[in-house]
């Protein structure tokens, strides 16, 4: 039989200013099984505890409710006092009187009093039926993780190693130190803040129980006190720790210029650097982000970024030695390429794209390929036989020679290079240039038999017989028929027909009116040789200007040479007189839905015919691979009369087969074949060393468009920049023939300082650029730019969150120009232009000019107290920070004076008022009180427009610097931290303490402590002793050989469980198993170890076998049944 | 943004200093195909006078013009900027105080229900700049962008575009082919009805508006407020004798740029009815 | 008559947001309508729909659940299992005759006690506008 004890706090005059307490006890003796009530003025005091302990023995009392403060607050004292008298601790209910009565309705005693009772009631009601819980004991790991590196993160992991246990310290940053390694002097005893805190990063660096990891951030925790499970992201830092020497030799040829975050974006850094001279560890890293979207794009993925900030630098030879690295053709990519890249290049959401194939041209262009030098080449004695020697045999015939294979190709036509040379005309591609790249592959030992016509002589299947390996890249030149009648009379020149013969110099009879039917590059090509050969050209396309495949560039240039383009036409039938072309009868067209490759489809217009007046008719509607030669072996096709292959390895049907290129694919664009021809010789590789093949296709790598926010900060951070123009011959001289029927290259090229200013407009998407040209120079061999984020795993048995702070950004106060006046900075920026490592080597020079300031104007709660534009706190050290700042300026220089603006002077803290009233005492620092309205230039002076409150006008400063004190914020990524880890933030993100006093360091969740400004903002002092005591927690945690167990668990019953394993479903940490019962029934079971109490599980429970232990069904359906009782 | 009539507001001074304002207005909206229908028997909207002196007639008048647009079922176009800020204000105190509301009832009716929408000119040409034909782009014409006070502030009343750094009528010039200016004084008070009182500091704060557009190299300030326009061109001399500078610069209103863009004369917009002559500028740009 | 009459609120609050969320309304002396009774649960997904359907039936005018914030929950998910709960049981309410306005759900967290008073004053105030409830059964069977 319960005997319940009702005791009632008086809390002062907290609860019982407010709730007639009398009423109460008179009420709560009404209550059923309550045996006892009795009040105190403090029933958390020692006498308090006492006495509620000697009325439980007295009474004989097996049940106790408490009404006094909220649960949250003295539960646990309460639970230790029962337990004193005898009874298990969970036999105890606490009426949250005070903060859920008292306290919030002070205004209405009566109901007050009402809810009071009621409150009390509910609690008998539950304890009534409380059982007595038995926690377990289970053991710990005892390993601490530090995340965060600051100065609070540092003091945390050195008390705690010192104690003798081992610590993770993750900082997300290269290198520890927080804000503090950023300051220069600190208050108030002005001693130099790297001075005593890099001793300490050296500690931690040094400590043999610190484990450091640096560039790293927590990105899982798992399990509870004493048994977290901890995932650590070790993002790549493409230096090996262990190798670095920190010479910074890596930095010198680096050309990519970052701002330096480290130093607030005053001055710059490398890609490849080091934070700051005492980094610790003291290593260097290489800023890499995304992978550059030119890369992605580019089928043979060139290291575009990484030539571009070469040529921008001047370094052409080393450009072209890098473009070499993915690129077989340069000179011929450099050229003809549709350069996808360029497409994908982020600029051009800015405002233009970057020439990114010029550019490469460019480099080609200053390189003398015959001094490029053959690598090494360790002979394989295997033979590969390539069909045509297109691009795409080309380039799989020079990595299958790097591979040491024995390569021949042979190609049908008397030239090599396949449609590069027969399909492109010259005035596009000259052939000295092609001729550059074709011969270095030669020169790697491949031999090109020509006018070799495999299928004829010699046929497919000698090949197979004479060589290990055959490739069939031959491409697609079967120009498809226009399916008119007429089509065969004289006169008609199928566009890539004739393409080739001019091309290979043949003569060609065309008539003076010429038609070119098609709307593709092969079309404008066939147009503007034509237009050459001196005839008037007339292009044809069935659809509109806009549905042209060929590229904008090729149409205008048509255009200016003079060629007409017929939009919406298309022709019926070819008029011939005695078989001569005579004219062509076309009809108009109109657009309708959109068909299959998403085009609208044109439709024709009856009745719309009408006569083109025409004596050639050049077809150019596309072209198909030719596979005759493939019929002994026979090698399987697809319906497109393409060759079938296999998507991963490129194997054809045969054994020992293979194909690349327009072959496989239809035609495509030049730098497709190349790649399809790389992927080719890699799988041949692969099979002449006997390896199995490929089977799966890599993904297909898509560069993503920049989201529209993204897109505004590269318009604000990057001014409108035009691409620079390359010169262009003029078009009357266009036409002179070179020789036979070669024209001279229209495109003339960059000069070297064109390239350079056009390769500065990069925008560095990736920062590091991979030129690798740091590789060549670290002698340590310390640099890896292939490697890649790792996953750590830890067991830990606390954790300590010290992730600090950031200064907002003052940008949304429009009025103080910040980013705009470029002498208008922040209070980090002023640290950093004092700091003798900073951007000015401590020099203060204001950026505008780079003058010493002699008028400097601080302006107070930038972001601070501004519920309008920033944050309603106090970010607690600015004022003593300007008043520190506005000393060390005067000290650096005696005719500096200083203006502060203030709200208050929060100078609370040890000698921190003496020390703000030094600054205007004895460095006669000027305090204005109120704020500043505006800031605008004038000539090269600020002007401070504000008010000075007290004598209650406005003032106007002409000042040569303006600091803004903005505010402290909590870092970035807390809120989702706070997620990770389970403990509650505020509003701000900080991070929420178990008690704002008498818990500063705790948080709820156990195990997990906190320490500095992720909490609000704190000073150093507050930072350090915050780290302190939460090391002293850890340490009090560890000293402990096992944990009890929170017995407040759940648990299922056996008989009423139907097996429908629900709760297995719900549970958030996977506490519950099956189990299978000798009555051969299926059954939830409860892992007390790693269920957290949440009870999902019994509200999910359809047949109440769930229950959890202190939050039973049938205890919060009496609490909820008392209320009408 | 979606209507294409609006009930049209002039206010006093467009009937009077500012013609130029309400010629231009209207001419670039009937080119843009955007009706106004002059309100019938409108009222002052009392100025900054009315709120100095009377509470309730400084919120009645207003109303009194807010019913009328409410009757025509149309949002309330504004151009002057003072007239914009006092309906604003009125909607305002109104919809946040419902014995202000009675009270004003009984004066202009019972049957208004504070529910125009006021929207300035500039707004309506801003939400439209880019479907705006422009035949003659003020190339090379560099614009000091001025908004004065009354259109931004009090923000969390008028609700109108960035308070301390405004964009529209920047953005605006953009679009018309011109060249904004990025300056400080884009809401600095240009002294707005001081003249009469103290012209020292009339002089004093005018002074450093146009100084600054001056040495920025503008060739025109942009405004929307008729008493802005008034202040910075009538006392431009003035300024130049009390502080011995040699300013010069037309002082134009947004309505006037766009009429210029869309390619209507000098004359349509009466760009002749200034005091600093705006042609000899815009005539060395090839704009007139 | 809304005004004389004061309704019977139950409110169950999970421990680690909204309980504390209470708290800290308390703590900063914030006040509100004393018509709510708060049960204390570990989390709002403990909340069985049973105990909200036994309020009403014992004679509740409103029913308040407050967890943590989307994404905030202590036990990771449990709040989103109650948002998805709740959202059946409401329909389920309303063909008992109870009207939508009579439950809530709300996320409070731990530091938002102002909130917290705001969230009790109106739900109180909407409830009280309603008027008392029609019980779902006899005073008898009760």
């Amino acid at each position: 039989m319960a005997r319940v004890g009702v005791f009632i706090c008086h809390c002062g005059a907290n609860i019982g200013g407010t709730i007639n307490i009398e009423k109460v006890l008179e009420a709560a003796k009404k209550m059923p099984l309550v045996a006892f009530v009795d009040a105190n003025k403090y029933t958390c005091s020692e006498p308090g505890q006492l006495s509620v302990r000697d009325a439980i023995v007295k009474n004989r009392l097996n049940r106790v409710v408490i009404g006094n403060c909220s649960p949250r607050m003295h539960e646990n004292t309460f639970r230790k006092t029962v337990a004193q008298a005898g009874l298990n601790p969970y036999l105890l209910e606490i009426a949250n009187l005070r903060e859920h009565c008292s306290w919030v309705h002070g205004n209405n005693k009566d109901s007050a009093t009402d809810k009071a009772i009621e409150l009390v009631r509910m609690a008998v009601a539950k304890v009534g039926r409380d059982e007595a819980l038995f926690g377990k004991r289970f053991g710990l790991t005892k390993r601490a993780l530090v995340i965060g590196g600051g100065v609070a993160g540092i003091q945390a992991a050195l008390d705690i190693a010192n104690a003798g246990h081992e610590v993770v310290l993750v900082e997300r940053e290269p290198t520890i130190g927080g804000r503090m390694a950023q300051l220069d002097k600190t208050f108030p005893t002005l001693d130099c803040s790297a001075c005593i805190l890099t001793p300490k990063m050296v500690d931690v660096a040094q400590h043999p129980n610190i484990t450091l990891l640096s560039y790293a951030e927590v990105q899982e925790v798992k399990g509870f006190v004493g048994n977290f499970e901890v995932k650590i992201k070790q993002k790549a830092r493409y230096i090996d720790l262990k190798k670095c020497t920190a010479c910074g030799d890596c930095t010198k040829e680096c050309p990519v210029e970052v701002l330096s975050d480290f130093n607030m974006g005053l001055g710059k850094r490398k890609a490849v650097y080091i934070p700051f001279p005492q980094a610790v560890p003291n290593k260097y890293v290489i800023d890499k982000r995304e992978t550059p979207p030119c890369k992605t794009a580019c089928p043979i993925h060139m290291d575009v970024q990484g030539y571009l900030a070469l040529i921008a630098t001047g370094k052409f030879k080393e450009a072209y030695e890098l473009i070499r690295r993915t690129n077989t053709l340069p000179a011929v990519l450099g050229r003809v390429c549709f350069h996808p890249c360029e497409q994908a290049c982020k600029r051009g959401y800015v405002d233009q794209p970057l020439s990114i194939c010029s550019l490469k041209r460019f480099a080609s262009d200053q390189y003398d390929i015959t001094t490029l030098p053959i690598p090494e080449i360790t002979k394989t004695g295997k033979k590969v036989a390539i069909v045509g020697a297109g691009p795409a045999g080309l380039t799989a015939a020079h990595d299958l020679a790097l591979a040491g294979h024995d390569v021949t190709i042979f190609e049908a036509l008397p030239e090599p290079g396949g449609m590069v040379r027969v399909g492109i005309p010259e005035y596009r591609m000259p052939r000295p240039e092609l001729k550059k790249d074709i011969d270095y592959i030669q020169r790697l030992g491949v031999e090109i038999r020509t006018n070799a016509r495999v299928g004829e002589k010699p046929k497919l299947s000698e090949l197979q017989k004479l060589y290990d390996a055959v490739l069939m890249a031959s491409g697609a030149h079967n120009s498809l028929k226009l399916g008119v009648p007429g089509e065969e009379s004289q006169g008609v020149f199928h566009g890539i027909d004739f393409l080739r013969a001019v091309n290979l110099g043949q003569k060609v009879e065309i008539g003076q009116r010429v038609a070119v039917v098609g709307g593709g590059n092969t079309a404008i090509d066939a147009a503007r040789v034509a237009r050459r050969l001196g005839s008037t050209v007339t292009i044809v396309y069935r659809r509109g200007r806009d549905e042209m495949p060929a590229n904008d560039v090729e149409i205008e240039a048509a255009e200016a040479e003079g060629i007409q383009i017929m939009l919406l036409t298309a022709p019926t039938k070819v008029i011939a007189e005695g078989g001569k072309v005579k004219a062509m009868e076309c009809v108009k067209m109109r657009l309708g839905a959109p068909d299959a490759s998403g085009r609208p489809r044109p439709e024709t217009i009856p009745g719309s015919e009408f006569r083109l007046e025409v004596d050639t008719v050049i077809p150019a509607l596309g072209q198909a691979p030719n596979l005759s030669f493939a019929k002994d072996p026979e090698i399987a096709a697809t319906g497109r009369g393409t060759v079938k292959v296999d998507e991963a390895s490129l194997a054809t049907s045969v054994a020992g087969i293979f194909a690349c290129g327009d072959a496989v694919t239809g035609p495509l664009m030049v730098v497709d074949a190349m790649a399809s021809g790389r992927k080719a010789a890699a799988s041949i590789d692969l099979y002449l060393k006997g390896a199995p093949l490929p089977t799966t296709p890599e993904p297909k790598a898509e560069a993503k468009k920049p989201s529209d926010e993204e897109i505004e900060d590269l318009k604000e951070q990057h001014p409108v920049k035009p691409r620079v123009k390359m010169a262009e011959m003029p078009v009357d001289t266009r036409f002179k023939s070179t020789s036979g029927m070669n024209f001279p290259e229209v495109e003339l090229g960059f000069t070297p300082e064109q390239a350079m200013e056009e390769a500065k407009r990069c925008l560095a998407c990736g920062v590091c650029s991979e030129c690798r040209e740091c590789v060549k120079l670290c002698q340590a061999g310390a640099i890896n730019h292939d490697m890649k984020d790792e996953i750590l795993d830890y067991k830990i048995g606390s954790i300590v969150v010290a992730t600090g702070y950031k200064t907002s950004d003052p940008k949304a106060y429009g009025e103080y120009g910040y980013g705009r006046l470029p002498d208008v900075i922040t209070g980090l920026q002023m640290e950093r232009l004092m700091n003798a490592s900073g951007p000015t080597a401590g020099e203060v020079l204001r950026p505008s000019d780079g003058k010493h300031p002699h008028t400097v104007v601080f302006i107070s709660c930038v972001g601070s107290r501004d519920e309008l534009k920033g944050h309603s706190y106090c970010s607690k050290f600015c004022c003593m920070y300007m008043a520190k700042q506005a000393i060390m300026l005067k000290e650096h220089d005696p005719h500096v004076q200083c203006y502060i603006f203030y709200i208050d002077i929060r100078a609370g803290g040890k000698d921190f008022d003496e020390f703000s009233r030094r600054a205007q005492q004895e460095y006669g620092t000027l305090w204005l009180r109120g704020r500043v309205s505006k800031l605008y230039q004038d000539g090269d002076k600020v002007m401070v427009c504000g008010e000075d409150s007290l004598i209650g006008r406005p003032v106007e400063i002409a000042a040569d610097m303006v600091v803004l004190a903005t505010a402290a914020e909590a870092n970035d990524g807390a809120a989702e931290l706070a997620q990770t880890l389970k403990v509650s933030y505020d509003t701000n993100h900080f991070f929420i303490e178990a008690h704002p006093k008498l818990r500063p360091v705790e948080t709820q969740t156990d195990g997990i402590f906190l320490a500095g400004s992720c909490v609000g903002p704190r000073d150093i002092p507050e930072s350090v002793a915050q780290g302190s005591a939460a090391a002293a927690k850890v340490v009090g945690l560890f000293s402990q050989e096992f944990l009890t167990s929170d017995p407040m668990v759940s648990a299922i019953d056996q008989a009423k469980c139907s097996g429908c394993l629900m709760c297995q479903e719900v549970c958030p940490f996977s506490a519950i198993e099956s189990q299978k019962l000798r009555d051969g029934r299926t059954v939830s079971v409860v892992n007390e170890s790693l269920c957290k109490g949440c009870g999902l599980c019994v509200a999910a429970c359809r047949f109440g076998a769930a229950n959890l232990r202190g939050f039973t069904q049938q205890q919060l359906l009496a609490e909820v049944v008392s209320l009408w009782q | 943004m979606s209507t294409d009539t609006y009930a049209y507001y002039p206010g006093c001074t467009l009937h009077a200093t500012a013609k130029e304002y309400d010629v231009s207005a209207r001419a670039v909206c009937k080119k843009m195909g955007i009706g106004l229908e002059e309100i019938k028997d409108w009222t002052c909207c009392g100025a900054s006078s009315a709120h100095t002196t009377n509470e309730a007639l400084a919120i009645a008048l207003p109303a009194r013009d807010l019913r009328t647009a409410e009757k025509m079922g149309k949002p309330l176009a504004v151009a002057c900027a003072l007239c914009f800020n006092r309906l604003k204000v009125t909607e305002h105190e109104l919809a946040a105080d419902k014995a202000k509301m009675d009270a004003v009832k009984a004066l202009v009716g019972s049957d208004y229900g504070n529910t125009t929408e006021v929207i300035h000119l500039l707004q309506i040409l801003y939400d439209r700049r880019d479907t705006m034909v422009i035949s003659r782009p003020l190339k090379g014409l560099k614009v000091a962008s001025y908004y004065g006070c009354m259109l931004v502030r009090p923000h969390e009343i008028t609700k109108f575009d960035d308070p301390e750094n405004p964009q529209m009528m920047d953005k605006l010039m953009v679009a018309l082919g011109a060249q904004p200016l990025e300056w400080d004084f884009k809401t600095a008070c240009c002294g707005a009805s001081l003249p009469l009182t103290r012209r020292d500091i009339l002089l004093k704060l005018s002074h450093r508006i146009l100084t600054q557009a001056q040495q920025l190299g503008a060739d025109c300030l942009a405004v929307a407020c008729p008493m802005c326009q008034f202040n910075l061109d009538m006392y431009q001399q003035a300024i130049n004798q009390k502080f011995g500078a040699k300013i010069n610069l037309p002082i134009l209103y947004f309505t006037q740029l766009a009429g210029l863009a869309m390619g209507l004369s000098p004359k349509a917009l009466d760009l002749d009815k200034h005091i600093i002559d705006p042609l000899p500028v815009l005539g060395k740009k090839g704009l007139t | 008559m809304a005004v004389e009459y004061q309704p019977r609120i139950v409110g169950f609050l999970c421990n680690w947001c909204s309980y504390a969320g209470a708290d800290s309304a308390g703590t900063a002396r914030m006040s509100y309508p004393p018509n709510i009774r708060i049960i204390r649960v570990p989390c709002s997904g403990r909340v069985d729909p049973l105990l909200i359907v036994k309020s009403f039936q014992m004679g509740a005018d409103g029913v308040l659940i407050a967890g943590c914030h989307p994404g905030d929950c202590h036990y990771t998910e449990g709040n989103y299992y109650a948002r998805r709960r709740f959202a059946l049981l409401r329909p389920f309410l309303e063909y008992l005759g109870i009207e939508r306005a009579r439950f809530q759900v709300e996320w409070v967290s731990a530091s938002e006690g102002k909130r917290w008073a705001q969230v009790v004053t109106s739900f109180t105030n909407q409830v009280a506008q309603l008027g008392p409830r029609k019980l779902l059964v006899p005073e008898a069977t009760r």
